[in-house]
């Protein structure tokens, strides 16, 4: 499939996800124009990243990781699904993973007793609403995703499962837990 | 039924939460302009430059000198130690030799120059001066003879000037003795002493 063909799958799949992808608000052939996807993704990308790892400076670090990893497979890209799907899936492996290394690191900190010794960093972009934080925390990275890509980016459980690469059925279910969750956090709350 | 964005926000159960979430989330930007100047193409060659030139790069370096300094004296230590050439060191062009304590080289160094021939010179008197005998007439014994004693004329080579004797002693009763004079050091001839002068 030429570059032609794939921007024209790609402009299909834009075309029919517009209203329901913000992520998707314009038809680009990222081989030969990835500045300007760049430039169209980033802030998605950097928000569903950072609700993964809830962490600004971190979020961003691992976004350039991710569309450096994107750039480098451009031309591996098969327009049977949209690009900003595509980046997702790249770029919330990336979160994912380093997440999930944080979590470890720090249950082997919590078991040495270590974890006092090193301060939070401050994040400017916190503070907006710290239940809402709370209870994000409370969630494992492939939950927050879930959340994210759903509640804000608008995706269809399809999609996010082609993202996370889970079945569709566990997409809701990991929805459905991950609301309980935030729920259980934030009634307490609410309840005094 | 696929479960939309209006439909959680319309569910009793999660009242509020997609709306909040979404705020939140829109709240979320890139706190700091590298971040986004950082392009993704230069961004590996960044990390790359990075290693060469940044503060990791001096700390590779110091690892690098420093194991190869180790290993260096490891090395060294493993092979009998150190030999420090002090016999080979010269200061401000002064040829000081071998040095006493340190070992026997087994070969002279190249730039060396030949070490020089030391003359030994008396140490028991004060040497006289050049091309005059010395005068030891107050050299005398209880008798009151006279030990002409005279040193060595120092006559040099070049002037060829006679070193002269001892002086006659004043003794009372003995006749003196009139030593010969030694001859002098590089040519020059030795005055006799004179005999002492009888007692009366």
């Amino acid at each position: 499939m030429d570059g032609g063909q794939a921007l024209e799958r790609a402009e299909t799949w834009s075309g029919g996800l517009a209203a329901r992808h913000p992520a998707e608000p314009a038809p680009i052939d990222i081989v030969a124009d990835f500045d300007r996807f760049y430039e169209q993704q980033y802030a998605s990308i950097h928000r569903t990243v950072r609700g993964i790892v809830l962490d600004a400076a971190i979020a961003e670090d691992l976004t350039q990781d991710a569309f450096a990893k994107a750039y480098g497979a451009r031309h591996r890209y098969r327009p049977d699904q949209p690009p900003g799907v595509w980046l997702h899936r790249i770029a919330v492996n990336t979160a994912i993973s380093w997440a999930r290394r944080g979590q470890l690191q720090r249950r082997v900190l919590e078991k040495l007793g270590r974890m006092s010794m090193s301060a939070p960093v401050a994040d400017p972009t916190e503070g907006r609403d710290p239940e809402l934080g709370a209870a994000l925390r409370q969630l494992n990275p492939g939950q927050r995703a879930a959340v994210v890509l759903h509640f804000y980016h608008g995706y269809p459980y399809a999609d996010i499962g082609r993202i996370l690469g889970i079945p569709t059925g566990t997409v809701g279910s990991r929805i459905s837990n991950a609301v309980a969750v935030m729920r259980r956090q934030l009634k307490p709350r609410h309840a005094e | 039924m696929r479960l939309t964005h209006s439909d959680m926000e319309d569910d009793d159960l999660t009242a509020g939460l997609p709306t909040r979430l979404k705020a939140e989330i829109e709240a979320w930007h890139g706190a700091r302009p590298w971040a986004r100047q950082a392009a993704y193409r230069t961004r590996p060659a960044r990390r790359l430059a990075g290693w060469y030139t940044g503060p990791r790069a001096w700390v590779a370096g110091f690892a690098v000198a420093g194991s190869l300094l180790a290993g260096g004296v490891a090395a060294a230590a493993s092979s009998g130690g150190f030999t420090i050439p002090l016999t080979r060191i010269h200061v401000g062009g002064a040829d000081t030799g071998d040095h006493p304590d340190a070992p026997a080289s087994p070969a002279p160094a190249p730039t060396l120059r030949p070490a020089p021939v030391v003359v030994a010179r008396p140490a028991v008197r004060p040497s006289p001066s050049p091309g005059r005998g010395a005068d030891s007439a107050d050299s005398r014994d209880r008798t009151g003879a006279v030990h002409a004693t005279p040193s060595p004329g120092h006559g040099s080579a070049a002037d060829g000037h006679d070193g002269r004797g001892g002086h006659p002693g004043d003794g009372d009763g003995h006749p003196g003795v009139s030593p010969s004079g030694s001859p002098g050091d590089g040519g020059g001839h030795s005055g006799g002493g004179h005999g002492g002068r009888g007692g009366d």
